[in-house]
């Protein structure tokens, strides 16, 4: 085994989990079964060297100065990796190069400007289940953010999806012995760990240990024993990940799950909430961020991903927002106040972890000039929110800004190593070094004139070679005789060379010099950190205000841009749009082109809209349109309508559009009712229910039934009286509205002209009152391209099919096909006004024969 | 080409409407006109412009208005049809923009135009297809509440036509003008433009005049707007005027309205530039956009085919509204330079803030801690007290406290600090006196008239100073020599190149003789478009500015005292001939709020 493979070794039992990068000459190799991963990952060529006796051991390698790019993708895909770099140059080795893992990376643990993406977090979050509560404690290594929350259930639970789901966890801490679902945050890291990690007491105590008692009491975490397991396992993995996260940075808030409005996966996918879910737009995250600043963009992210459920948080943001709106000016120089701010929470963050570079410090110190800027930006607003963030902002004390002025040169290098970053004046001992380098150089430049009028010899030179630095020559011509401090050192043909010891001396100076300086220079650097340590809670307390007003302005701007008005919030049932719009697919189509609709449940009345009508007319566009208006409104933030009124809703359902889960092994009916059996068990008269084709993947039969009956059990049960938006397309189902009459009937509007296969249908995009008395389909057959026959063909049938339905006493419109539905048939209606007392048994059996041949003639035909 | 013997011939419709579409229709921003203007006498409270091309392959106008009914949409696009007058008289009372009832005629007669309308309440709209001046439709449509109308294949059946419209990018530009200045017409109806699916213009509609120039000239010439609101008898003239600080280069800052109506009127534009005269440096113009309302029969709008002039009752009273609206707010502004220092106070701070809400104000970076702003940077219609401009005529009451750096010289106010450049302030001095001196009816010799001390009084030379001129300046001097006499400069020719200077004014350095007579004597020669009204200006202002003192001069105290009287008695003391502020003061309130001390 050579030493090199020992080496590795080494590595790889200290970090099993982890992808080892083993530094190799050039490159960053990778062996075995990290390779065998890695390779697809990093689409690099996989290749094989011989290995001892054992055969072919496989590897792969990336060159070491793109290194960061490939870490990145490697993260990206949930990997650890484990950097094992030389500790020395290779030039200078004696024997093998000494190697060691020098970075340990995580997804969740990463501080790196270059590997994280900066308009959003990676959270490291650690899992506890006990006592029928998961604790959760998601960790922003980069900011120092650590949320607690506590969550009802266990880790099977569908709540604890939803939170993971909003908090972005790139990486998850989770007790060798838990069982997790794989369903849980699929995307992130599972970083198991043993139970010792976990150990209750230890835990808690290592987090009373970083944040004192009366401080988790005062973020009113104080009772929730779970989550506070779980931060102090998180704390402990840190340790072991020797990422340093002092008291002052470190800041632990609590999240209460009554806050934020509950939103399963599917509910954020089909709203496009921050991911567009096709190549055709943004998403709606996207569509709001016209922030200036990371800070901001992350800020607006985890809003957006959790919209509030407090009456007064909503109306204090919609204060602010309402204001921001009008007051255009202000507004502008604040935007341009936020646009030369840097990211200062990251920044904060990296000067604690003592990576901060002297460029980080450059960003720190612009974004410190610009806070009283953008300070006096929000001075003319009156609203809360932003007074409080302008406070804060003023409260920064201005002293580091000028230290780092005094201290940092106007542009910096990318890298402390070679110094020349810090300015003359800052550090009296790098004046020292600097001063005396500049003496010695200046000694060295003056010396020709100096010796030659010292020897009179005229043509004597001073010189510098690699091998023996700095030396006098002078020519073999020579009469005078030479100074006794004059050593000869090399002879040439023509001269000879000498050396003083002075000329050593000072030369030595010159040449240790730049070394010492990059020394002290990194001396001063972390002098620097340790001073932006010190001022922690000051400067990430700024970095909030600055983000949430970057935020506000973001929100403000885009409402002023696209004409939206400010809804009106409330505790009522309501749910009220007038000129309603999508604003995804309004931004899609382009100005002026959206047709606007209404929406009118009054909570009391009508609480329950069944629309009906042809496909690709707006349904879906409708139901997702009033979800998006809700959620939006539950943002505080002016959504795209004339006007609103909303009651708190804590929870949004969406069941829109099919996707197969054919790989998990779920066709599109099984995944839609196992869906509707989740929305069904977790809804409550707060929520809001929209519901699109619910019974599509099944026969018609099956689905109209299972369509009518939860309908019905929507409108009946108490328990779940939640506002529903119900899209379907068996027009059949408007008949309900007589006896459901929380029930209102809409349909989309078209218009016909024509009769049969050549009729000319246009859709209205309206949706207006009243049922849909048929389905278009074949309508929007023929737009799709099916032939001309076949379309002629299905109009026939369709009205076969109608006409042979239609039960003799129906009173239905034409053209509905008259499927059994909850009206009572017309025999019990009969029988409930039989008189039996003048009946004689005849007549009554005559009656029973009557009625029988009846009911059998209304049984369909196969 | 015409046939031999061809007799006259009544033409079809189409044609005739071609033709005289030429005159409503004459490029793209033409069509962009008529449908904006359309959109806002239907009373839209958003209008939405999309071209592509410039126009030139579409144009798309959308608004949220009244809407028309399918039969209105099927003769909307007849000649002669409109909603907006009805009778003779009412064409003396026009209120609306449009109403000649050719603008839609025109344009479907020179390219195809799609019309999608709905009335509000209506659920279906109504669309019609326009081609060569003749309808097709209407079918039922889904859109929104409004009318929107598609205008593509332009001039395709007058190649002609075509062939004269210029490129993309300038049609673009012209379709742009014609979208802002509906946005500056009307404030309160949202304006946007798409350019090539970009877009290039939203105003938001607020109601508030600010926001929509903001929205066309940008940020930084909104905040060095001031309002104008004159009543007056005949005439009002409402709108805004910047201050000098957002003068530009060009003219298309001065966009001024007749009762909402977009004119270009060169009289009316001299008005306001007269009211600038000596606050902006040469070819500097204003930004200024302010509508001049009167009673719709005083005023004659169908004048010109394109609207573009009209025709006053009371041409004269037209003028002097504007020029006295626009001189009245500049000066009630007084135009100064304010210096915000320390963050202002919000409304209703407490008075005992803590030290920390002060900052220091000469911080570490220089550019972040002061910002000289043309006046009240947000929120008006008040002014700030700081400046509503005392009269300078007071700054003969200011005590000098000394000269700072031999630079500025520092006077106690009646209740602040003054700081006076000294060098612009001198300039203005001496520029007032020159140009006096230049508009006075000379002498019959036109000898150098005996000058006042402390004016630069000519001097002459021992020796006498050669200068090498071109030649076509030295074969002019003749022409020049008088006005140059008035001056103080006395000039002969020596030779082809050479002119030999024996006397010119005191403060000018020997250094400065050569480049300054140069200078001068171009100027003195050089033909203006104006008649010369710019020359006297341009001689004074040059001669001012190498005469005055310099910064780096140090002053005696009487000689800053005197400087200080003079610049008090002179009119439009706060500008120097350039431009630049003269004056900036410090009130008590502002010095107050620097050092954190409760308002007095």
């Amino acid at each position: 085994m050579t030493p090199a493979v020992a080496q590795y070794r080494q590595a790889k039992a200290e970090h099993p989990d982890a992808i080892v990068l083993f530094r190799l000459g050039d490159f960053f190799e990778i062996f075995g079964p990290d390779a065998e991963r890695a390779a697809p990952i990093l689409q690099v060529a996989l290749t094989a060297r011989d290995f001892g006796r054992t055969g072919k051991l496989p590897m792969c390698g990336v060159p070491h100065h793109s290194v960061d790019a490939h870490l990145k993708r490697l993260l990206d895909h949930g990997c650890t990796v484990a950097v094992c770099d030389q500790l020395e140059p290779a030039a200078l080795a004696r024997g093998v190069v000494r190697r060691a893992v020098t970075r340990v990376l995580t997804p969740g643990t990463l501080v790196d400007a270059d590997l994280l993406e900066p308009g959003r977090s990676q959270r490291c979050v650690a899992l506890w289940a006990e006592d029928g509560v998961t604790g959760v404690a998601a960790l922003d290594v980069s900011t120092g953010d650590c949320l607690l929350a506590e969550v009802p259930g266990g880790l099977d639970g569908p709540q604890l999806v939803s939170e993971l789901e909003r908090l972005d966890a790139a990486e998850l801490l989770l007790s060798e012995e838990a069982e997790a679902p794989a369903g849980l945050a699929p995307g992130a890291l599972r970083s198991r760990r043993g139970p010792e990690l976990f150990a209750a007491e230890p835990a808690v105590a290592r987090l009373r240990q970083r944040v004192g008692s009366s401080e988790l009491v005062a973020a009113g975490v104080g009772g929730w024993h779970a989550a506070q397991v779980a931060a102090g396992a998180l704390l402990g993995y840190c340790a072991g990940g020797r990422l340093s996260l002092p008291s002052g940075f470190l800041r632990v808030r609590a999240q209460a799950p009554e806050e934020t409005m509950l939103l399963d996966p599917a509910t954020r996918r089909n709203l496009e909430l921050v991911e567009a879910s096709g190549p055709g737009g943004p998403s709606l995250l996207r569509l709001l961020d016209r922030t200036r600043t990371p800070g901001g963009a992350r800020r607006l992210r985890s809003w957006v991903q959790g919209p509030l459920r407090q009456l007064a948080a909503i109306a204090a943001r919609q204060a602010a927002l309402a204001e921001l709106q009008q007051a255009r000016g202000p507004r502008a120089e604040l935007r341009a106040g936020l646009a030369g701010c840097r990211d200062l929470e990251r920044l904060v963050g990296r000067c604690i972890q003592r990576l901060a570079g002297p460029r980080d410090l450059a960003a720190l110190r612009q974004t410190l000039v610009r806070v009283p800027q953008v300070a006096e930006a929000a001075a003319p607003l009156a609203a809360p929110l932003v007074a409080t963030a302008r406070t804060t902002l003023a409260a920064v004390p201005a002293d580091l800004a000028s230290v780092l002025e005094r201290a940092l040169v106007e542009d910096p290098p990318p890298t402390a190593r070679d110094g020349g970053f810090i300015r003359p004046g800052y550090d009296p001992e790098l004046d020292r070094i600097r001063a005396g380098s500049e003496a010695a150089r200046r000694y060295i430049a003056d010396l020709e004139r100096v010796e030659r009028e010292r020897t009179q010899i005229r043509s004597l030179k001073v010189g510098f070679n690699r091998v023996f630095g700095y030396y006098l020559e002078v020519p073999n011509s020579h009469r005078q005789p030479l100074p006794p401090d004059y050593v000869r050192k090399q002879t040439l043909v023509g001269a000879e060379r000498y050396l003083t010891p002075q000329l050593k001396e000072q030369e030595t100076i010159v040449l240790s010099a730049r070394d010492r300086a990059a020394v002290r220079e990194q001396a001063c650097l972390e002098q620097l950190w340790a001073q932006v340590e010190d001022r922690a809670a000051a400067l990430t307390a700024a970095a909030e205000a600055l983000a949430c007003l970057d935020a506000l302005q973001s929100l403000a701007e885009v409402a002023d841009d696209l004409g939206w008005a400010h809804p009106v919030v409330d505790d009522s049932t309501r749910l009220e749009i007038q000129d309603g719009r999508h604003p995804l697919v309004e931004a899609a189509l382009g100005p002026g082109r959206f047709v606007p609709n209404d929406i009118g449940l009054d909570g009391a009345g009508a609480r329950i809209v069944l629309l009906t009508g042809p496909n690709m007319a707006g349904k879906s566009t409708y139901l997702r349109q009033v979800a998006t208006i809700t959620l939006l409104a539950h943002l505080g933030a002016a959504v795209p309508a004339r006007s609103a009124r909303i009651g708190l809703v804590d929870r949004i359902f969406t069941r829109v559009g099919a996707h197969d889960e054919l790989a998990a092994g779920r066709s599109t009916f099984m995944v839609e009712m196992a869906e509707m059996a989740a929305i069904l068990s977790a809804a409550t008269p707060r929520s809001l229910l929209v519901l699109d084709e619910i019974g599509r993947g099944t026969s018609t039969y099956d689905g109209l039934s299972i369509a009518q009956a939860i309908l019905e059990y929507l409108h009946d049960h108490p328990a779940v009286a939640a506002r529903t938006v119900f899209a379907t397309h068996y027009h059949e189902l408007t008949a309900l509205a007589g006896s459901l009459r929380a029930l209102r009937n809409h349909r989309v509007e078209v218009v016909e002209e024509g009769e049969g296969p050549g009729a000319r249908v246009t859709f209205l995009h309206r949706i207006v009152p009243g049922g849909a008395d048929r389905s278009y389909g074949i309508h929007v057959a023929e737009l799709a391209g099916l032939p001309r026959a076949v379309v002629r063909r299905a109009q026939v049938l369709l009205e076969d099919l109608e006409a042979e339905r239609r039960l003799p006493s129906d009173e239905s419109p034409p053209r509905q096909l008259a499927l059994p539905l909850a009206v009572a048939h017309p025999v019990v209606a009969e029988l409930k006004a039989l008189e039996l007392d003048g009946m004689t048994p005849l007549a009554a059996l005559q009656k029973l024969a009557e009625w029988q041949v009846r009911a059998r003639g209304d049984e369909p035909v196969e | 080409m015409v046939t031999p013997g061809g007799r006259i011939r009544v033409l079809p419709p189409a044609i005739a409407d071609a033709i005289a579409a030429g005159e409503v229709v004459e490029r793209p921003a033409s069509v962009v006109k008529e449908l904006v203007e359309n959109a806002l006498d239907a009373g839209a409270r958003q209008v939405r412009v999309e071209v592509a091309e410039g126009g030139r392959a579409s144009i798309r106008v959308s608004d949220d208005g009244g809407g028309m009914t399918p039969d209105e949409l099927r003769v909307a696009f007849g000649r002669h049809a409109t909603s907006k007058v009805a009778s003779l008289e009412d064409l003396s009372r026009i209120a609306t923009l449009g109403f000649r009832g050719e603008a839609l005629a025109s344009i479907g007669a020179v390219a195809r135009v799609e019309a999608v309308s709905r009335r509000p309440g209506q659920a279906a709209a109504a669309r019609v297809v326009v081609t060569a001046a003749t309808v097709e439709g209407p079918w039922p449509d889904g859109a929104p509440a409004g009318t929107s109308l598609t205008v593509t294949e332009l001039f395709a059946t007058t190649p002609a036509r075509r062939a004269f419209l210029r490129p993309a990018r300038s049609e673009a530009l012209a379709c742009a003008r014609v979208v802002a200045d509906c946005a500056l017409a009307a404030p309160d109806v949202a304006v946007e433009l798409h350019s090539e699916g970009r877009r290039v213009l939203r105003a938001p509609g607020s109601g508030v005049l600010l926001d929509a120039v903001r929205a066309v000239f940008g940020a930084g010439a909104a905040r060095g707007c001031w309002p104008v609101a004159e009543p007056g008898d005949a005439f009002d003239v409402v709108g805004v005027v910047g201050g000098p600080g957002v003068a530009r280069g060009d003219r298309a800052g001065l966009v001024l309205f007749v009762n909402g109506r977009r004119v270009q009127q060169r009289s009316l534009q001299a008005a306001v530039e007269n009211a600038y005269r000596g606050l902006l440096g040469t070819g500097r113009h204003p930004l200024a956009v302010l509508d001049l309302r009167c009673d719709p029969e005083g005023v004659d709008v169908n004048v010109h085919p394109t609207k573009r002039e009209v025709r006053f009752r009371d041409e004269r009273g037209a003028y002097a509204a504007l020029e006295r609206a626009c001189w009245a707010a500049l000066r009630r502004t007084g135009g100064a330079a304010t210096l915000q220092l320390g963050p202002p106070a919000a409304a209703g701070a407490s008075s005992g803030s803590a030290p920390s809400g002060a900052r220091p104000v000469v911080g570490p970076r220089p550019e972040a801690a002061v910002a000289a702003r043309p006046g009240p940077a947000l929120e008006w219609p008040a002014a700030t007290p700081s400046a509503a401009g005392l009269p300078l005529a007071e700054a003969a009451g200011w005590r000098l406290v000394g000269q700072l750096h031999h630079r500025y010289l520092v006077a106690e106010t009646e209740d602040g600090l003054a700081l006076v450049d000294q060098h612009a302030a001198h300039e203005r001095v001496l520029y007032t006196r020159l140009r006096e001196r230049l508009e006075r009816r000379d002498t019959a010799d036109g000898r150098a008239l005996p000058v006042s001390e402390g004016t630069g009084a000519a001097q002459g030379w021992l020796i006498p100073e050669l200068v090498e001129l071109p030649a076509p300046l030295v074969a002019g001097l003749p022409q020049a020599a008088g006005t140059l006499a008035r001056l103080g400069i006395v000039l002969e020719a020596f030779g082809d190149t050479t002119v030999r200077c024996t006397a010119s004014p005191s403060g000018v350095r020997p250094s400065d003789v050569a480049r300054l007579v140069a200078e001068l004597v171009d100027e003195a020669l050089t033909e203006r478009p104006d008649g010369g009204v710019m020359r006297v200006h341009r001689l004074a202002a040059l001669l001012a500015c190498h005469t005055a003192v310099r910064f780096g001069d140090a002053l005696a105290p009487a000689a800053a005292e005197r400087l200080l009287r003079d610049l008090a008695a002179t009119p439009a003391p706060l500008t120097c001939p350039h431009g630049r502020p003269t004056v900036i003061r410090l009130g008590d309130a502002e010095l107050r709020r620097a050092f954190g001390r409760p308002a007095g």
